[in-house]
């Protein structure tokens, strides 16, 4: 009985000693060489990411630069370049690439990539996609390409662009262009996902929500999440909802009356500036709009302090915020001043005109105010509360003397807002603005490629149609909010894209 | 509690492992210490040295004016470019916190001024790149820390309006150094293990051999000699194994040479026995005479010989011979010639005698061996003392009227080496009288060695024998004496030679 008990003792004894031995073996030299996936186990129980977003999107075509659209596209679709969490260029679909002088730079592709329809990216394809963003009839993106005056191919992966003058920002506008398969860019629309990015749309269910799956064929590391819920809820109350009810894992621009019950309950909140800023902007194309003394008589009838927090928002004094390049700091605060303003409608004789103001129809609070205040100074609103596509239209076609407009630098650059919506003839220019010596200073602007005079250049841009031309009148900026479950690295970038494969579980 | 070699090789190589690895790891750990500290001292210095102008630069050219996205760019690129630095801020001249990266995250600061105070200030002011040190000492850049010292910030001036400061971390400096414990204790451990398992065989080696002689060795101490080990190595203990097998087989042989010697020895000594018989076990009753003998082997077997053959009241031949050598033959030689004289023992005439005894000793013996013998006989009616002497020691005759010893005549051949020796032999007759002392004795008396120099001598023994003749004793005493003698000249010292004395007293 003891010998069999002794024989045990001994072989658990051998046994714990060959375990330990390859334990130890295993630990010393054999670990750095097996790929542990860390987050197995996490991801197992949360294989599903499920974002709440307060929007939809609009389109699966590359060509639309709508926020929430392109918050979607950007995890189908992948550009030459993408910025970083603190928008420095990296290498996407481009792994390298280079000045050969002041006006051409040239890019080295990305091979053996593929498009979620199995068809192999090369030249091709940037050369299809990039004309197809400068020559489609829908494209928002064409006063951003205007600069590119011409493609060269090199080879199947080496591709130059030539610009008309030397572009500073070249990089940041081809970052906005995502890259689709030749073979499709000639369609009119694009109504399925066809890009490289590391995420694919297998259903989409409109004014609710677009599912992705994980692209395993992706070129660079697979995301840690198989599945992807972009939910879509426009009402606040509603988004919040459901949220707090556990049906999303993320949201994106909590309200803000909401923030401190959310903490309250557990969720981490992360405020970022959302370099979106909000503002009216004066229809030039209008007797109103053209006389100097109606816009100023306005600009001192707004009080930007009821619509500011202090907290979450922020009262401006120019078209850009703060903390995009060719921010201007002297540009003077904004004055209130109703009396003031009265004496301006008074000398320009603009008593009882009637002011026709078109405004999306959440914006009541914003709306009343106005009433209250022209009204005040003399002047006689209408206030017409629309659909989003009746105001889309009513501002694409410029049937108001006033609208409400909002604008994210998603570049980080002034210059992004001077070319889409200042410039004389551009897309978003809704202002109908067109001045020559503002136009000259934004071309200066685009083109120069020494960082301190370039940025004079913008401030001067900025200057003028501010102070000068009150082209508008800044109101406010705000900082979007984000709710994580506790499972979530609280990560969010300057742009306020999320990229999915860029969210981060806990370790 | 007793270890084995095993349990003792085993600790005493872990032992080893953890001393050898603890020392040369603290030695080494030590070492790298200083060695990364100074690495990042001097990556650092360089560092600093080339990125504060730029530093400066960018603050100037972005966050001076609010845009903190494109500085917050740069910033970050800073900090990519060197994983040692944990923080970086940029500082007036006239000592205003302007940048601090570790809280100005989302903006430019906005708050109270941020004022520099003591020796931070001072470091501010200076001209040249200055390092606070983490034991508070603060050193310019043209001295050294010294070794191992570590930095907490550099002070930078890189314009005229601001400096820059650089804090410095070593989290990733301890973090290899935590790495490093963690692997030398994990490559000790293995260090350990593989000690222990390699101690393990090698002992294993070691001891099965030796349990393999133990087991051996036990057979041979019960008696079996044909008890072997089979060792298939090279080394010492192959050669212990030889060794052993060599000692068994030889310890066989000699204990079987033992008892063939122990054979041999009881058989000589049976041989002796034999012998001794041959030997008067009475001395005879002779009128005129008194005798007195005695024989001393130097083995078990001697070669010496003396006979008393009495042929009446009045008459006594007899005899005191020694074969050449001793031993064995020595002792059959004068067993044979003991039984021819007893057998021709009626002969009268001694020359006949002799002669008789010599002839068949020449034919019957080796010719090697022969026989000196003095032959001798007494008449007491004619108190006659005659002798023959075939080659044999001188007698010493002590005569009483001159008080003094001699030498009586030599004379004859060795019996056995020539036929006929008739013509060789002379009969002597001796004038004695009473109180006469006649001593016949074999050579081992004057050849008696005291050591390797020096034998008893004739000298000395006519000496003794005058000596013990002077004093009247009895043959009986005067044997004694005389033997005593020489053995106290011998003192102990090896006897080489049989000793063999007849002395006869005429009264």
């Amino acid at each position: 009985m003891n010998t069999n008990w002794g024989k045990i003792v001994e072989k658990l004894f051998y046994g714990t000693f060959v375990l330990l031995f390859f334990w130890v073996g295993f630990k010393l030299f054999l670990i750095d060489y097996i790929d542990f996936d860390d987050d197995v186990e996490t991801v197992q129980t949360l294989p599903e990411l499920r974002v709440m977003f307060p929007d939809h999107p609009l389109t699966l075509d590359p060509v639309s630069v709508d926020p929430g659209t392109r918050q979607r596209l950007v995890n189908i679709y992948e550009a030459l370049v993408k910025p970083d969490a603190d928008l420095k260029m990296r290498p996407a679909l481009a792994t390298n690439w280079g000045l050969i002088d002041d006006r051409t730079w040239e890019f080295s592709l990305r091979k053996n990539v593929k498009f979620h329809n199995t068809s192999v990216f090369d030249v091709m394809d940037v050369v299809a996609s990039i004309t197809r963003m400068q020559e489609h009839e829908d494209s928002e993106l064409k006063e951003l390409l205007t600069s590119i005056e011409e493609l060269e191919v090199i080879d199947d992966y080496t591709l130059r662009i030539k610009t008309f003058e030397p572009d500073p920002l070249l990089l940041q506008r081809l970052s906005m262009v995502l890259i689709l398969p030749s073979e499709l860019a000639y369609l009119d629309e694009i109504n399925d996902d066809v890009g490289t990015g590391s995420y694919r749309v297998v259903q989409w269910n409109e004014e609710d929500s677009m599912i992705f799956e994980r692209f395993d064929d992706y070129w660079g590391q697979l995301s840690k999440f198989e599945r992807v819920s972009a939910l879509g809820r426009v009402n606040p109350v509603e988004r919040v909802n459901v949220f707090a009810a556990g049906e999303a894992d993320i949201l994106v621009a909590v309200p803000h009356e909401v923030v401190g019950a959310l903490q309250e309950k557990g969720f981490v909140m992360n405020a970022n500036p959302s370099l979106e800023l909000q503002f009216l902007l004066f229809n030039f194309d209008y007797s109103l709009g053209k006389n100097k003394s109606f816009r100023k008589a306005v600009s001192l009838a707004v009080d930007q302090s009821f619509l500011a927090d202090g907290e979450f928002v922020h009262t401006v004094k120019q078209f850009v915020s703060a903390g995009v390049f060719g921010f201007n700091p002297r540009i003077a605060e904004h004055e209130f001043d109703l009396e003031k303003a009265g004496d301006f409608v008074d000398a320009a004789r603009l008593n009882g005109r009637t002011v026709k103001i078109h405004l999306f129809k959440n914006l009541k609070v914003l709306g009343e105010e106005l009433r209250e205040k022209l009204s005040e100074i003399g002047l006689k609103p209408i206030i017409s509360y629309l659909e989003l596509e009746d105001y889309l239209h009513s501002l694409e076609k410029g049937k108001s003397d006033i609208f409400f407009v909002g604008f994210r630098g998603d570049l980080g650059d002034s210059a992004d807002f001077f070319d889409q919506a200042v410039k004389s003839g551009a897309a978003q220019n809704f202002a109908n603005f067109e001045k020559d010596y503002v136009d000259e200073l934004i071309a200066e602007a685009s083109m120069e490629l020494d960082s301190v005079s370039r940025r004079n250049a913008l401030q001067k841009v900025m200057k003028a149609i501010v102070e000068d031309e009150l082209i508008g009148v800044p109101l406010f900026e705000y900082d979007l909010i984000y709710a994580f479950r506790d499972l979530f690295d609280a990560f969010v970038r300057v742009d306020n894209v999320i990229y999915f494969d860029e969210i981060k579980l806990k370790q | 509690m007793k270890l084995n070699i095993r349990s003792k090789l085993m600790i005493a190589i872990s032992a080893l492992m953890v001393v050898v690895f603890s020392v040369a790891a603290f030695s080494f750990i030590n070492e790298k210490k200083i060695e990364m500290a100074e690495d990042i001292y001097h990556n650092s210095l360089a560092f600093v040295k080339l990125t504060a102008p730029n530093v400066a630069f960018n603050y100037d050219l972005y966050l001076a004016e609010n845009s903190f996205v494109y500085f917050n760019r740069e910033i970050a690129g800073v900090f990519e470019q060197n994983n040692d630095l944990q923080g970086i801020a940029v500082v007036s001249y006239a000592g205003e916190f302007l940048y601090d990266s570790s809280v100005d995250i989302d903006g430019k600061y906005e708050g109270a001024p941020r004022l520099l105070e003591g020796a931070l200030l001072e470091q501010v002011r200076r001209e040249d790149v200055s390092m606070k040190m983490s034991g508070g000492a603060v050193l310019s850049e043209s001295v050294e820390p010294d070794s191992g010292e570590r930095i907490e910030y550099f002070v930078v001036p890189a314009t005229e309006k601001y400096s820059v400061i650089y804090e410095i971390s070593y989290d990733n400096v301890d973090q290899r150094i935590a790495e490093m414990v963690e692997r030398i204790i994990y490559l000790a451990l293995f260090a350990v293990l593989l000690g222990i398992w390699l101690s393990f065989v090698m002992s294993g080696k070691l001891t099965r051999p030796i349990s393999m002689l133990v087991t051996a060795a036990a057979k041979v101490s019960q008696g079996d000699f044909s008890s072997r080990v089979v060792l298939e190595s090279s080394d010492e203990i192959a050669y212990l194994g030889a060794a052993f097998n060599k000692m068994s087989e030889d310890l066989g042989s000699a204990v079987e040479a033992k008892i063939f010697k122990e054979k041999v020895s009881r058989e000589l000594e049976l041989a002796g026995e034999i012998q001794r018989e041959l030997i008067p076990q009475t001395l005879p009753k002779v009128n005129g005479l008194e005798l007195a003998s005695v024989i001393i082997p130097a083995e078990e077997v001697g070669g010496d010989m003396y006979d008393f053959l009495k042929s009446g009241e009045d008459r006594l031949i007899f005899y005191l011979g020694d074969v050449t050598g001793h031993g064995v033959p020595a002792g059959i030689v004068s067993s044979i010639a003991s039984s021819l004289f007893f057998a021709f023992s009626d002969e009268q005439d001694l020359k006949v005698l002799m002669n008789k005894v010599n002839q068949v000793l020449q034919v019957k013996t080796m010719s090697n061996m022969f026989m000196t013998l003095c032959l001798m006989s007494w008449c007491s009616e004619e108190r006659k003392f005659s002798y023959v002497s075939a080659g044999h020691e001188q007698i010493v005759h002590y005569k009483a009227k001159d008080a003094k010893a001699g030498l009586l005549p030599a004379g004859g051949m060795a019996l056995g080496m020539v036929l006929d020796i008739s013509t060789l032999l002379k009969i002597e007759d001796v004038q004695v009288e009473s109180g006469d002392v006649l001593v016949i004795y074999s050579d081992g008396v004057p050849e008696s060695w005291k050591n390797e120099k020096e034998v008893y001598g004739m000298e000395r023994l006519i000496a003794k024998v005058g000596e013990l003749g002077g004093l009247g004793i009895s043959a009986e005493e005067v044997k004694t004496l005389l033997l005593k003698d020489v053995q106290d000249f011998a003192a102990g010292y090896k006897q080489q030679d049989d000793i063999t004395m007849v002395v006869v007293k005429i009264v």
